[in-house]
């Protein structure tokens, strides 16, 4: 930086030059008046400039006298602590107010550069690490673990909603089951005792009614044989006033038998009018509780088919959700200049599967499993400690089959996990 | 849901006794009518008995004292007016019989008859009673079933 030690000014009045040659021992040359006097030490000078209050404002233009100055400052042999805060402050005022138009510019725009490289370099790798990210997210399925959750959710709610509405049209039936045998007992009790009523009470009380012709008078024999008189003219009469009689007593028996028959006629309609009664009424009961069966039943399938049908749209839009955040992070990931990870195998075009098949209700339950499987298995694998939080999340998402050899209700023991373990290693090995 | 129809087993024994009641009324009715009957037709019978016992006396005295009959006579007029007098004695009681025993009859009808409808009630009222418990336990079914 040294740039030789002249030191030029316009004219005499600058306090500073005056201040200089007044006390320094600085010779002048160029322009004005050459001056010689008492030189002054670099300490004097800096303190001369320094001193003043008007030297920020009088930098400005005189570049070339500053540069010379500092180098003079610079060049000291012994620099004070106040020499280094009159450099400092001047390579300050030297970059603020641009002096110097090789120098301080050049450090400023090389900082700039250098600030601006390193901010450039920064964002590169945290776009570098976010495309990673989103990449893993898409491989490894992590984007739709909280919507396999949800699913599962949905699942083991659809299967509560279904195990109640079993368990009512059951309650159901034994109900009516229960109250179709008590109206049979009851109704048997009132039809049996008028079955009862009408054996003990045949109705026919003409049966017993008592019919004679009654005694016939006496023909006056004695006293017709006392007088000598023959009592055969009157015996001829009461034998017909007998008949007469008897005849009498036989309509009268003939009207008796026929309104006997009548009476056992009306028994008879009437104990088969109680059993036809007692048959129609079980066959009523009968009926109802067939109909109330199948109200019972239709009831259940409406019930069934409501839960089916929620289940199956809850599904459709958590599929839906997914695929659209798919393709959210596909858009990103396209945004970011990066490349799509392409599942291969039964994992390819899960989403699309799974939103199709949660539209059938229990396809949907394989279409969350399928879902979480949308990269292939070693993949998943690799990327498990950043899809999971822990080993047993992991193997439960990416190995259920072993672990529900192990574990009926799905919840794992301490030697479970062990086995586990041994027998996914590479897994394992994700979580040491 | 309409209201459920609970069976009243009192209204059927109140009704019951009605029957039993009434039955006992108008055939303790009938009976004492027919003994009223009975008592007023023996009466009769014996007066008519008296009637014939007085003409028999008169009517031999009448033909005594025309000397158409006598310890040694015994004439045809006499025998025919005693043979006619002996059938009319038959026939009128006989008559008086037949129309004795056929209100008594009227009377046993009365009684079978009240007797038959009494307990053709009865049997009615326990058919009733029968269907209605039945129409109970079929509504009751329906009620606890939560169909009704």
């Amino acid at each position: 930086m040294a740039r030789g030690i002249t030191v030029y000014g316009k004219n005499t009045d600058n306090p500073y030059e005056s201040s200089l040659y007044n006390r320094g021992n600085v010779g002048r040359s160029g322009f004005g008046t050459r001056r010689t006097t008492k030189p002054l030490s670099p300490q004097e000078q800096a303190d001369a400039i320094l001193g003043s209050s008007a030297f920020g404002e009088q930098l400005s233009g005189f570049g070339d006298s500053l540069a010379s100055l500092a180098a003079l400052i610079s060049g000291g042999n012994q620099m004070s602590e106040s020499d280094k805060l009159a450099r400092e402050k001047f390579e300050f005022e030297k970059m603020k107010y641009g002096a110097g138009s090789t120098g301080a510019s050049d450090i400023l725009a090389s900082r700039k550069f250098q600030y601006e490289q390193q901010k450039d370099a920064a964002e590169a790798e945290r776009a570098k690490r976010t495309l990673q990210a989103y990449q893993n997210m898409l491989s490894g399925g992590g984007y739709r673990s909280g919507m396999d959750t949800l699913l599962g959710m949905i699942g083991t709610e659809g299967g509560r909603q279904t195990e109640e509405v079993n368990k009512a049209y059951n309650d159901a039936l034994a109900n009516i089951a229960a109250g179709y045998s008590q109206a049979q007992g009851t109704t048997d009790v009132g039809f049996n005792a008028l079955n009862e009523f009408l054996r003990q009470n045949p109705n026919n009380p003409y049966a017993n009614v008592q019919v004679s012709a009654g005694a016939a008078p006496d023909a006056m024999e004695q006293i017709l044989s006392a007088y000598g008189v023959s009592a055969d003219p009157v015996r001829a009469q009461v034998a017909a006033e007998q008949a007469a009689a008897q005849q009498g007593a036989a309509g009268f028996q003939n009207l008796l038998n026929v309104l006997g028959a009548s009476a056992q006629q009306s028994d008879l309609s009437r104990l088969a009018e109680s059993q036809m009664a007692q048959r129609l009424a079980g066959e009523s009961l009968a009926g109802q509780q067939a109909g109330l069966r199948a109200q019972a039943l239709r009831a259940q399938a409406d019930a069934l088919s409501a839960i089916q049908a929620q289940l199956a749209q809850a599904r459709l839009e958590q599929e839906a959700n997914a695929v659209a955040r798919r393709q959210s992070i596909e858009d990103a990931i396209v945004a970011a200049g990066g490349q799509i990870p392409q599942p291969s195998g039964a994992g390819a075009g899960a989403d699309a599967g799974a939103g199709a098949g949660a539209g059938a209700g229990a396809g949907a339950g394989a279409g969350a499993g399928a879902g979480a499987g949308a990269a292939p298995r070693t993949e998943r694998v690799a990327s498990a400690a950043q899809n999971y939080g822990s080993f047993r999340e992991a193997v439960q998402a990416l190995n259920p089959k072993a672990v529900a050899e192990l574990s009926e209700d799905g919840k794992l023991s301490k030697k479970d996990l062990e086995e586990l373990k041994k027998r996914n290693p590479k897994l394992a090995a994700q979580f040491k | 849901m309409r209201g459920l129809m609970a069976y009243d087993p009192s209204a059927y024994e109140a009704r019951r006794r009605g029957y039993s009641e009434n039955y006992a009324a108008t055939a303790a009715a009938n009976q004492y009518a027919r003994t009223l009957a009975q008592q007023r037709g023996a009466r009769q019978r014996q007066t008519a008995l008296r009637q014939y016992e007085t003409a028999q006396p008169q009517l031999v005295r009448g033909y005594s004292q025309r000397n158409l009959v006598s310890p040694s006579v015994r004439s045809g007029l006499f025998s025919r007016a005693m043979q006619e007098f002996g059938s009319e004695r038959a026939r009128g009681l006989s008559e008086f019989d037949l129309g004795q025993a056929e209100q008594m009859r009227g009377f046993d009808l009365e009684d079978a008859r009240l007797l038959q409808q009494y307990r053709a009630a009865l049997g009615d009222l326990e058919a009733e009673k029968a269907k209605e418990i039945a129409d109970a336990a079929r509504q009751l079914f329906a009620f606890r079933a939560g169909a009704a």
